[in-house]
């Protein structure tokens, strides 16, 4: 009887056993992984600007309605314009009296980017009878896509802000143009930048 | 009385006749053959290699440039200080509109059918609000099988398939088979990525993560 018993328990032990061992046998799968670490880095777009108040230039018209360098810090009639803080401030100014200056920008980032020079006029009178040109570019619209600024180099943009000559009156009290220069990646598009940047 | 010895006489021997028997049949049941059986396990073993990678990523000056190199290149062993041993070959000025896809092959180097699967992990895990977060949010990631399946969801982020986990790519069912599947990963040229003047840019961001194929023994 007692041997009997025993045999029961080994043989009930056994199957359990190797239950145990297909058990065991389904989670020990093999399995093998290789593995690798890659690493994003992205550049950066900084652009720096500064206006040449050294560089600033008044025209008024002489008696021939030909615009002259007036060689003085005030137009010929008095009136008078400068540079702080990126914007220009003309005061008292008559129609024909331009100003002159020089706006230097630097890629002080690491990729290539694409500029665009922007203003805005806090006197609303102004804003129909103010010239506000740009020679190498185009105001409010992006640099050209084929021809970026690169990491370091810089570019002169010369700005002329004129009273209209056909203007019937003097501008009347101040107004302040405040530039913005935008810059985004160089192989943007003109919308995409746009759309980044609200305009 | 005789005749009563004579049948008690006649029982035990017709008992010690069964019970001689029963342990003769006992005998017989109870003989034994060993068989000695032979097991080898198998081995599972891949290989894995970069046999093609397209890309479009900035040079030196961080101009954006098409390239494709068929370059092969062994990834099956611990990875070197080599930069062109790896998956992606992404340089430090990465901007919007970068993108490498990488082709791999992967080759069935043991005895074990398999179906494997890749995973992608963050090295470390980027911190809340930071540009490597913000770049993980941006990159897209493509897993495409042999086939031509693009096996994963569209515009699929970097965060989402780490968080989402194995991939499963294909099987390969007998020994030397080799099978290709790729891997893309993208920086998208749009809104949202150029910096917006918040201050919340992925600009000179660093983001690492680990690309990794698995192998399973093939159970069905």
């Amino acid at each position: 009887m007692k041997t009997k018993r025993t045999a029961l328990i080994t043989a009930g032990l056994t199957i359990m056993l190797c239950a145990a061992v297909i058990v065991g046998s389904t989670f020990a799968l093999f399995g093998v992984n290789k593995s690798r670490e890659v690493t994003v880095t992205t550049g950066s777009v900084n652009l720096s600007a500064e206006f040449d108040a050294d560089s600033l230039t008044l025209y008024s018209l002489n008696n021939s309605e030909v615009a002259q360098p007036t060689n003085s810090n005030t137009f010929n009639a008095g009136g008078t314009a400068t540079i702080a803080n990126g914007a220009v401030t003309l005061k008292n100014i008559v129609p024909g009296d331009r100003a002159e200056f020089a706006l230097t920008m630097e890629n002080t980032g690491a990729t290539p980017l694409r500029y665009c020079v922007t203003y805005t006029i806090d006197n609303a009178a102004a804003e129909d009878v103010l010239n506000v040109g740009v020679t190498g570019g185009s105001i409010g619209a992006w640099s050209a896509s084929d021809d970026p600024l690169a990491s370091n180099e810089t570019v002169t943009l010369n700005i002329s802000v004129e009273l209209d000559k056909s203007a019937t009156q003097p501008l009347s009290g101040d107004a302040t143009i405040t530039f913005t220069i935008y810059a985004g990646q160089a192989n943007a598009s003109d919308e995409d930048l746009n759309t980044v940047f609200g305009l | 009385m005789k005749k009563s010895k004579a049948i008690i006489l006649s029982a035990v021997l017709a008992l010690m006749s069964a019970i001689i028997l029963i342990t003769a049949s006992v005998a017989l049941f109870s003989d034994s053959v060993t068989v000695v059986n032979y097991l080898q396990a198998g081995t599972l073993e891949i290989g894995l290699a970069r046999v093609q990678l397209n890309g479009r990523t900035a040079d030196e000056n961080g101009v954006l440039t098409v390239s494709s190199n068929m370059e092969r290149v062994d990834l099956t062993d611990a990875q070197t200080d080599d930069p062109d041993d790896n998956v992606f070959t992404f340089g430090e000025q990465s901007i919007p509109g970068t993108w490498q896809e990488a082709t791999l092959e992967i080759e069935n180097r043991g005895s074990v059918a398999f179906d494997y699967s890749v995973a992608f992990f963050f090295a470390e895990t980027p911190a809340e609000n930071s540009a490597a977060a913000r770049l993980a949010d941006k990159l897209l990631v493509t897993v495409t099988d042999g086939e031509g399946n693009v096996l994963t969801e569209a515009n699929t982020t970097l965060a989402q398939i780490v968080e989402q986990g194995a991939v499963s790519v294909g099987s390969i069912t007998a020994a030397n088979e080799t099978q290709t599947f790729k891997l893309k990963v993208e920086l998208p040229l749009e809104e949202g990525v150029l910096d917006d003047g918040t201050g919340e840019t992925i600009m000179s961001g660093a983001l690492s993560f680990n690309i990794t194929v698995m192998a399973r023994q093939k159970v069905s």
